[in-house]
Formats: C-alpha cells, structure tokens, sequence
C-alpha cells in the first residue's frame, strides 16, 4: 500500500514536471547557435529582429551574434569563442571566408551552415558542413531582369545606367544581378552586344555596352559612398533617364538624382537593391518634381535564407543531418529568387505589420523541421516565395 | 595619500606586475563565473592560439617602440607578406620556402622604411604612414579580387603539430635575450629614453633604429606564416585590425606608450591574451558583442590611466 503511494507520488511529480517544465516550443530541446555576419547595418538588424521574434521561438534556438567580421582570422576567432560559448551550430555570412569558417567549425564538431550566391569551393566533404544557403547568382539575374522589364517596358526609348557593385570583384549575385539587367535590355530591344555580356557586367572601369541598336547603356563598377562622386557627374550630363543599382543606391544616389530632375525637368527611373524600409516605402509613395515615384522597383535583399540557414542547423543538431546534406557533402540550398516590388501597393502588402519574417510562418518553418524533412524540401520551400505568391498569400 | 599612490604608480615593479596581475586576476574571474568552463584546458590553449599572431608581431615592434616610435604599417606590412608567402607555397609547395619568402620580404621591407627615415631625415611615424598605404596598395595590385586559398590539409596539419605555437616561443626568447640580455636591447632602451643624449653618448640613432625595424620585420614575417595557417586564406581584408591590435597589446601588456626603459618584450604576450581573454570570457558569461565593445574600451582606458604615466624625475627630450 505504501509503495503504491510512493508510486503514485512519483508519477504524479513527473506529470507536474512535464507541464511546468517544457522541452521547448513544440518540444525541441533548446540549443544556442551562432550568426557570424559581415555588416551590422539595416539588413543585418531586420534578420536579427526575425530570428529572436519568429525563428527563435519556434526552434527554441537562442542566437550569439558576431560584430561585423571582415577575414578568415577574425571568423575562425568568433566560431572558437562562440563553441566556447555553448553553441552547437554557426551560420555564417561572410563569403570571403565560407568555406575557411566550415573547416574550423568541423574540427570543433560544430555544425555549419554558410551563406553564398555560388556554392562551395572547397572542404563541401567536411561531416559537420551542413550547407550552403542563399539566393542563386541566377536567380539575382532573373529578378533584376523583372524589374527592368516591368518599368521599362513603355515602348520608350530610353538611355541606362547599370552599376555593377562588386562584380568587378567577382561578386557573383552583382555580377548575375548586372548580367540579368543587360539580358533584359536586349530582349526589350532586341539588341545585340558588340562584346561578351559577362565582360561588360565585370569591367573595372566604366564601360559603354555598345550595340546594334544604339541604345545607350552604360555599366559603372563600385559601390559605397564614393560612388556618388563618380556617379553624380554622369547623371548631370543628362544623358541617362533608367538608373539600375545592383547594391543598395538609395541613399547614396537619391539627391543626386532629385537634383539632375529638378534641373533638366526630366523623369529618371531607379531601380535599386535594398530591404522593405520605411525609407523605401516613403521613396515608393512620395512623387519626385517631375511628378513620377521616386523609386521604380526594388530587388529585395534575400532573407529566406536566414530561416532556411537556421532550419537545416536546428534538424542537423537533433541528429537529421544525413537528411540535410546532399549525397556525402553539403547541400545547396538556394531558395528563393529576391523579390522584385514595383509598385507602393506591392510595397504595402509585403510590408505590412502583420508579415512575417521572410514571409515563413511558424507553422511552415515547423512543417520543415523533425526526421521526415530534407534540404531538397526546405529548397522547394524558399523557391515556392515567389513575389506573386507572396503576395497572394498574405494579401487580404 | 596622494604622494603614496604616485608612489606606487611610479614603483618599477607596480608597472612590471600590473598588467600580469590583471590578466590573472581576469582569468579567475572568467573561471568563477563561467563554473570552470573558462580554464577548460581546450578553452585555455584556443586563447592562447588566438593570441599568437598578434602576440608575435608585437613583440617584435617591441624593438621599435622602445626607441619611442611607433610603426603603424605592421598589419600591412604583414598582409603583403602573407600574400607573397602564400603564392611562393602555392608555387613551390615547400614549407621551407614560404618561411624563407616570409622571413625575408618582412626584414627587408620593414628595413627599408628604416632607411627611408634616416636617409630622409623624416620621423618613423609619417613614414610609416606612407608605407601603411603603399603596402596595402601593394597587396590589392597582387590580389585584385581574387582569394589565395592554402589547401586545409596542409594548414591543418600544421596547426594539429602546433607549429605556431613553436615559431611563436622560439621568437620569443630570441627577442628576450637581445633586448634584455645584450648591449643591443640597453641602448634601444636608452635611445627612446632620450636619443640625443643616446647619439651625444656614441650610439649610432639610425643604425639602432635600422637594427629594431629588422627585428620587428622578423616578427611581421613570422606573424604571417601564422596568419597562413591560422587563416587558410588570404583576401585583400585579411589583418585588417592587426595594427591596432598589435599597438593596443603593447601598451596594455603594460609597456610604456614612451618607451625608454619602461620597455618589455612580455608585454606583447601579456597584452595580446589580455584582449583575447575579454573576448572570449565576456562572450562565455553571455556579454552581447555589441556591448562587448563598450565594456573592453573602458577596461581599456583604465589600464591605460594606470600604466601609462610618464615617472617624474625620468630624464627626457623635453628635460
């Protein structure tokens, strides 16, 4: 009779435990993963306010960040500290030094996930190499392709400036991103290059993409601030009227360009990369003095593959990373193409309050995670994100 | 009170321990706040690995810094080298060669910004600013865009013999002896003590600062091969920081910002794990990186207030 009281007294205490002491949300074990970034700016501020509100809860993952990392030396010191640290896992967004990071994280028998346009070079055989994420090279091209043929599809002829960013480097998206935008030209005008489109989307100074047609187009290397005082020059010649950022040119180019509009009455199309900021909304809903919106379209910094990043590290720590790597080496999991917005009602659905980050919800990033999931179906996720289907989606 | 606290600031042996003390007394705090994770030997030996590049490269800047200037082309100076080294490997496929490539290009150039000092009459400082910039163009030119990557199995197998951990120890009793133990080491210290009075006594100034920028360059091409094997690559960003870290492990490792006779070679080891184990400890006890900053700045700025008093009655330049 007493044993059985004790019995009862046990269980009883092991059911209270239960309820008051959860595994975790939706009963994962909780585990600490590490984000190493190369920029603490707007985007990297977005993606982190995404993972502790939304990726965060529903993993039951908690996140250490990195300061803004430039070299394989400072990446390999942050994974050191941050395995010291108690992480299981590191993602990491430095592509100068991906797959450095992925030998380092394997030898302290941590998973790793990176981030990059192209897939790895080198250690892809490494066991604890998880992946590569990030949108395509390719799908950079189709997207500013998109954009370039929504705004200038008028009928117009008009005079374009392309600025390549880093593709000079060999910033593949930039390099895809300048590639796709002259593609988009020459099916618009069906033009043909008097050179290779990919020597004109990597020149290292400015290049004129000289054509059959005679349509100007003009391909400009650089980005940061002193990209303004090359470009701004151009622009006051009064030559161009379309101006393609493949980088983020809002903010270092949105003066000049009100200037040269208000002084030559002429309309200039933009069309930049950047995140769905306030300032990018304001830039969609505010008219310019020629009486046309500030900014055209925006081809959106990709941010699907933070979720997807922290998805196949949450499933290779509870022990599915067979599932999570393709055939003896990492996956690649590109996901999906950056979004493409071009109008302020675009803008205003796929901002809204109520989105959720990188437009997963919980229910979806859950549907992705525990033994029956793959990278292929996380891949078919992030590619399914499609600017309309986003938009249908969330649209009410 | 106040004359007692002078006094102790100005003690040899308070400035000698200072520094030593407060990384000991670092470490036990680690200790006691992360349970006993912190002196985890493998934790311990990572801050250690982490530490010797910097710890290397500043400890043969000790010898320029003694003399009381400052060489702020080191990081560069260093990420050219690395790149050569690196491409001589990759050429030759030879350890043997990439040290030699590295040993050699680091004395000869930091040899040659001596030589542009003294043959120009013009200070270290403003040279070494040029070559900051020259080094660096340098390395862009030979780089571009590209990424030297080192095969992992090679910089790999090195780590696991703990090949920098040697080169780094082996230098460093070479750089004791000469500064402590030789009339080399003395008359560095008595040039940044006052260099007239050093030049008045018989010592060649330019021949000694000749002498300290070879050490020094010794030191920049064994913190390369380090940065070869510690990185596994080199791009055009690789010892961004090294400069600054180099000079702030060297003033908090409790070395005088003046040199003179203030000037010690352990300086370079003590300030290099110092910065490592704020790193790592505040990270272990859950410090974001971002208020991490803030929190080593002001650590910073203490030791600097208690190290870095010139002592009254030193003789000097200035009287």
């Amino acid at each position: 009779m007493k044993a059985r009281k004790i019995v009862s007294l046990v269980l009883a205490l092991v059911m209270l435990l239960a309820i008051a002491v959860p595994a975790g949300a939706e009963g994962f074990r909780k585990v600490k993963v590490a984000y190493a970034t190369n920029a603490t700016d707007e985007t990297f501020v977005g993606r982190k306010k995404g993972l502790e509100e939304l990726v965060g809860p529903t993993l039951n993952m908690e996140f250490m960040y990195s300061e803004a990392l430039s070299d394989a030396g400072a990446l390999t010191t942050f994974i050191e500290n941050a395995f010291a640290s108690g992480c299981e896992g590191v993602f990491v967004d430095l592509a100068n030094a991906m797959d450095q990071g992925a030998a380092v994280a394997n030898d302290l028998g941590m998973w790793y996930v990176g981030v990059s346009s192209a897939d790895s070079a080198v250690n892809y055989d490494l066991p604890y190499y998880v992946s590569v994420v990030g949108a395509s090279a390719q799908g950079y091209g189709t997207s500013y392709a998109t954009a370039i043929e929504s705004v200038l599809s008028d009928g117009e002829e008009h005079s374009i400036l392309i600025l390549s960013g880093a593709a000079a480097y060999g910033a593949t998206s930039f390099i895809e991103g300048t590639a796709g935008s002259l593609r988009a030209l020459q099916e618009i005008y069906g033009l043909t290059y008097t050179r290779d489109i990919n020597e004109l989307a990597t020149s290292s100074t400015s290049v004129d993409a000289e054509n059959d047609k005679g349509v100007k187009i003009t391909v400009v290397p650089g980005m940061g601030p002193d990209l303004t005082n090359t470009v701004s020059p151009m622009l006051q010649s009064g030559e161009y009227d379309v101006v393609v950022g493949t980088t983020t040119i809002y903010g270092s180019l949105s003066v000049a360009v009100d200037e040269v509009e208000k002084a030559t009455g002429k309309n200039i199309f933009f069309i930049s990369r950047d995140v769905l900021s306030d300032t990018i909304g304001n830039a969609f809903h505010t008219n310019d003095s020629t009486g046309h919106p500030v900014m055209d379209a925006v081809v959106t910094q990709a941010t699907f593959e933070t979720v997807s990043g922290m998805i196949l590290l949450r499933n290779a720590i509870d022990g599915y990373a067979d599932n999570m790597r393709a055939d003896g080496r990492c996956s690649r999991v590109p996901g999906s193409a950056p979004l493409v917005v071009v109008s302020a009602e675009q803008f205003d659905i796929l901002s809204a309050e109520d989105i959720p980050f990188a437009f997963c919800t919980a229910e979806d990033i859950l549907a992705l995670t525990g033994p029956d999931a793959t990278w292929e179906a996380i891949d078919a996720f992030g590619a399914s994100l499609t600017t309309e289907a986003v938009i249908e989606k969330f649209n009410k | 009170m106040k004359a007692t606290f002078a006094r102790i600031m100005e003690n040899r042996w308070f400035s000698r321990m200072l520094s030593p003390m407060f990384l000991l007394l670092l470490a036990l705090l680690f200790s006691l706040l992360t349970g006993g994770r912190f002196s985890n030997p493998r934790n311990l030996r990572m801050v250690l690995e982490q530490a010797l590049v910097v710890a290397t490269v500043a400890t043969g800047a000790v010898f320029i810094f003694a003399t009381g200037n400052v060489n702020i082309s080191m990081g560069a100076a260093t990420a050219l080298i690395a790149t050569l080294a690196a491409q001589a490997y990759l050429a030759s496929n030879s350890l043997a060669v990439m040290f030699l490539v590295a040993l050699a290009a680091g004395a000869f150039t930091l040899a040659v910004t001596a030589l542009l000092s003294t043959a120009l009459h013009v200070r270290v400082l403003y040279i070494t600013v040029v070559m900051m910039t020259l080094l660096s163009s340098l390395q862009k030119g030979i780089l571009g865009s590209s990424t030297i990557q080192i095969p992992y199995e090679f910089t790999s197998a090195l780590k696991n013999a703990n090949v920098p951990l040697y080169i780094f120890l082996g230098f460093l009793v070479f750089c004791i002896i000469l500064f402590h133990f030789t009339g080399f080491g003395r008359k560095l210290r008595y040039i940044g003590i006052n260099d007239v009075c050093a030049e008045l006594t018989g010592f060649k100034k330019s021949r000694y600062l000749f002498l300290a920028f070879v050490v020094a360059g010794i030191g920049v091409g064994l913190g390369a091969v380090m940065t070869i094997i510690r990185n596994g690559s080199i791009t055009t960003d690789t010892a961004a920081s090294l400069n600054m870290d180099c000079m702030l492990a060297i003033v908090l490792g409790g070395m005088s910002a003046f040199g003179g006779s203030r000037s010690y070679v352990h300086s370079a080891i003590i300030g290099a794990v110092t910065v490592t184990v704020l790193n790592n400890g505040l990270l272990m006890i859950g410090v974001s990186s971002m208020i991490l900053q803030a929190i080593r700045g002001v650590i910073f700025i203490i030791l600097l207030v208690l190290s870095q008093k010139r002592p009254k009655g030193l003789p000097s330049q200035e009287g």
